[in-house]
């Protein structure tokens, strides 16, 4: 084997194409040792079927039964807050000046500093 | 591959139906009552998930009586309803439909709610039950329930009472205790019901079932076999109209505040004792106390705005030239932030979390986590 491996990947994809996708390495077919990454998939739409009930339909239930499971509770809402404020109050003072990105772009080029500078880099959906 | 004891199937086998009930709808003439509410509602009903008992309040401005709201939720249900509208499953459900016209400040207005309510109990037998649930611009928020608990509503001495508080809810710490301390003022925190639709998705539900269902992926969720995790939502589509909300939002409160951050918190938290009551929000909680402060924000933080070009092959105006923005607008449509989880199973795994509006993406509005291994791994 001559060069690293990729990665193993595991894809939870929300929306749309909903489902879960899982890459490994395979052997390419021949005669050397080459491996390339492959993909196992999983998708809602071929095993359930497509009739997938609306999130508010499961949440309007929810309530109505009192469920609160899947609410946000206040501590988890303050906490998030808590986290973020500090990063808008920043920005208002200018720190991360705004960036612009061409529309149909994958993003600014800061995002992508932002994630290969610890030597990953984005997966792109 | 041994059956691994599931405490995710315990919820399974709760009763799913409700108590006879009545739902308020505050903002019952607005966008979010007709694309999402009403077909919900309508769609719980074809599915025979709602009790005998059930009925539906209108509660909005504007002057219609319950037949000219029956009409117009019938139009909003054909339109966007998931399934087709049936006529006769129509009729019984729209008898069930009622309206009351008010503006959100008016005691008055709350009177007449309160004495159709008890009408109602007594024509649908919905027992005191009410759901009351704010579709109101968020201004309101704060003075409905407080008009709910000046007319008695919020805590009725027969049935239960519960609200139900759209996004956002806030737009800072400081506004958010504010209105946290207004309603929480009239409802305690268990009648209190914060929705993000996120969570209501099968998609980020399954999440948990990923994980704690299947013996094989928890073993190794954690910092010796994660190398990094990414959570992100890519529009492939600009603001839309959407400008005069844009305005007042950004990509940070409108995604990350709220649905990221949830759906982080799903990926990170430890397993559940059971699926019921506080457990999955406790260990949320946890989660969220272990997210380290962001100390370099110009480094680990990233906004950004889009400006004209083509998404797949369609022309997009730039955010600055989208009708009800700014022309020198600095209102964020992207941003990236690497966030650090200080406990023993994540410390060390940058989590990313990036939300872009008008981007390009392989499918149209990705949302998606996704953790890649250590490479190392993939050698054992």
């Amino acid at each position: 084997m001559t060069s690293e491996p990729a990665p193993n990947l595991l894809v939870l994809r929300i929306q749309p194409d909903e489902g879960i996708s899982l890459r490994f390495g395979a052997k390419v077919p021949g005669t050397r040792m080459d491996v390339r990454p492959v993909n196992m998939d999983f998708r809602y739409g071929s095993s359930f079927g497509t009739d997938t009930p609306e999130a508010y339909e499961r949440l309007l239930l929810d309530a109505m039964i009192g469920d609160g499971t899947l609410f946000t509770r206040w501590d988890s809402v303050a906490a998030s807050w808590e986290l973020l404020t500090p990063v808008l109050d920043a920005w208002r003072d200018g720190a991360s000046p705004l960036q612009f990105y061409e529309a149909g772009s994958w993003g600014p080029d800061a995002a992508r500093e932002l994630i290969e500078r610890d030597g990953r880099e984005w997966h792109r959906m | 591959m041994t059956q691994t004891l599931n405490p995710l199937r315990e919820g399974l086998r709760l009763p799913r139906m409700p108590d006879s009930c009545a739902v308020v709808v505050f903002g019952a003439t607005g966008d979010l009552t007709a694309r999402k509410l009403m077909p919900a509602l309508y769609n719980l009903s074809r599915e025979r998930m709602l009790p005998g008992g059930f009925s539906i309040v209108g509660f909005a401005r504007r002057d219609w009586s319950d037949g000219q709201f029956r009409e117009i939720m019938k139009d909003a249900v054909a339109r966007y309803s998931r399934e087709p509208l049936q006529d006769e499953l129509w009729d019984s459900f729209a008898r069930r439909l009622h309206y009351v016209s008010s503006t959100f400040g008016d005691p008055a207005g709350f009177e007449r709610l309160g004495e159709r309510l008890a009408l109602q109990d007594e024509a649908h037998g919905a027992g005191g039950n009410r759901l009351f649930y704010l579709a109101t611009p968020p201004q309101s928020y704060a003075q409905v329930a407080q008009r709910l608990g000046e007319a008695g509503l919020a805590r009725p001495e027969h049935g239960w009472s519960r609200i139900v508080v759209e996004k956002p809810y806030g737009r800072d710490i400081a506004s958010a205790r504010e209105l946290d301390h207004d309603i929480g003022g009239v409802f305690r925190e268990r009648q209190i019901f914060r929705i993000d639709h996120y969570l209501g998705k099968e998609t980020v539900q399954n999440i948990l079932v990923f994980r704690f269902s299947n013996g094989i992926f928890e073993p190794i969720w954690d910092r010796r076999y994660v190398d990094n995790v990414q959570v992100s939502v890519a529009e492939s589509v600009g603001i839309e109209g959407r400008g005069n909300y844009y305005e007042e939002a950004g990509a940070l409160r409108d995604m990350v505040q709220n649905h990221l951050m949830q759906v982080l918190a799903l990926v990170a938290m430890e397993p559940v004792a059971s699926f019921r009551g506080d457990d999955v929000r406790d260990e949320k909680a946890k989660v969220f106390k272990a997210i380290t402060p962001i100390h370099d924000i110009g480094r680990d933080t990233v906004r950004a705005q889009y400006t004209g070009g083509a998404i797949l092959g369609t022309q997009v105006p730039a955010y600055r030239e989208e009708q009800g923005v700014e022309p020198r607008s600095a209102v964020e449509t992207y941003v990236a932030m690497k966030l650090g989880i200080e406990n023993w199973r994540w410390a060390g795994v940058p989590f990313t979390c990036a939300s872009a509006s008008g981007c390009r993406s392989a499918r149209r509005r990705a949302r998606s986590a996704s953790t890649g291994r250590r490479s190392t791994c993939s050698r054992r």
